[in-house]
């Protein structure tokens, strides 16, 4: 059966060019809000309500684990890039990208494995999918590791499922 | 897991040799000790270990006891000052473990008991002081 096992899991993300790498240490991502409202148009004589669709929701996104600030001073450090483009408001992805911060896509890989049935990721629509960075929390305790939790909205387009790797 | 074990030794052997490597005459035993050993004298051994991950790392996280042992007819006095002089040797310290980052090797708990009975005319004080250590790769 093609389920995905969580251990295969991965963030990363794609410079404008082909570059790409990986948001080092985390361990956990969702995909929450995707959603299609529902509008009613029932009329007087209805027996019972009557629904249209609305506009879809293209949802939110989180990824999360441990804060690695170890090669923060190097241009393509992921966590980096991610709080640049939160500081300035720009978004990931084809359509709009600054010379500075260069990000082009933000992958959410649910199995990095391509000997499993279920390899693939999660990404926002090709041509014309953007996403911003909403939320950033950074915390330390004195007896455990530093963490990040790095948030996000889809703005154009929406997250779809592929196998493919480009 | 051979190369923690063997990670203590070299920082209990580490020159210049610490005051508790001289305070145990060099005596620190994984498991079990010689059966010529001479009080005071120290043995670790490992209590569990947890594994823990992310997306690019691995994390081994273990918990070690050190038991020191004295048979001083002084009292207390010198396992407590082994105590200290151990404290002083592995509180945080930087282990090097091959192939792994090391991240914390902290004290956590530490009891002292007396033992009466185990040889005639003698007793044993036997100081148990547990460690946690997290290493990354």
């Amino acid at each position: 059966m093609p389920v995905t096992e969580g251990r295969k899991g991965l963030v990363n993300v794609c410079y404008s060019g082909t570059g790409q790498a990986t948001v080092a240490e985390m361990g956990e991502w969702s995909i929450t809000g995707m959603s299609l409202p529902m509008i009613e148009y029932s009329a007087f004589g209805n027996t019972v309500q009557r629904f249209k669709p609305g506009i879809m929701d293209p949802g939110s996104f989180t990824f999360s684990g441990y804060f690695d600030g170890s090669t923060w001073a190097a241009a393509s450090n992921p966590v980096r890039l991610l709080t640049c483009t939160l500081n300035n408001g720009i978004p990931i992805g084809n359509s709009t990208i600054a010379a500075s911060i260069p990000l082009k896509k933000l992958r959410l890989w649910a199995n990095t494995d391509s000997d499993l049935e279920s390899f693939g990721f999660w990404g926002t629509t090709n041509s014309s999918g953007t996403v911003y960075i909403t939320g950033l929390e950074v915390g330390t305790a004195k007896d455990g590791i530093g963490t990040v939790t790095i948030s996000g909205k889809v703005a154009t387009g929406y997250f779809e499922w592929t196998t493919s790797t480009a | 897991m051979d190369d923690l074990f063997s990670a203590i030794y070299t920082e209990f052997s580490s020159v210049p040799l610490s005051s508790f490597h001289s305070g145990t005459s060099g005596q620190l035993y994984l498991e079990e000790a010689e059966s010529t050993a001479e009080m005071p004298y120290a043995v670790y051994n490992m209590v569990n270990s947890n594994h823990d991950w992310t997306w690019s790392s691995d994390f081994e996280e273990t918990v070690f006891d050190f038991n020191l042992f004295s048979d001083s007819t002084g009292g207390a006095t010198e396992i407590t000052a082994l105590y200290e002089k151990m404290k002083d040797q592995f509180d945080e310290c930087n282990l090097t473990v091959t192939g792994y980052e090391s991240l914390k090797f902290r004290r956590e708990n530490a009891w002292l008991s007396k033992d009466s009975n185990a040889i005639p005319n003698k007793s044993i004080w036997q100081y148990t002081v547990q460690y946690r250590n997290l290493i990354r790769k």
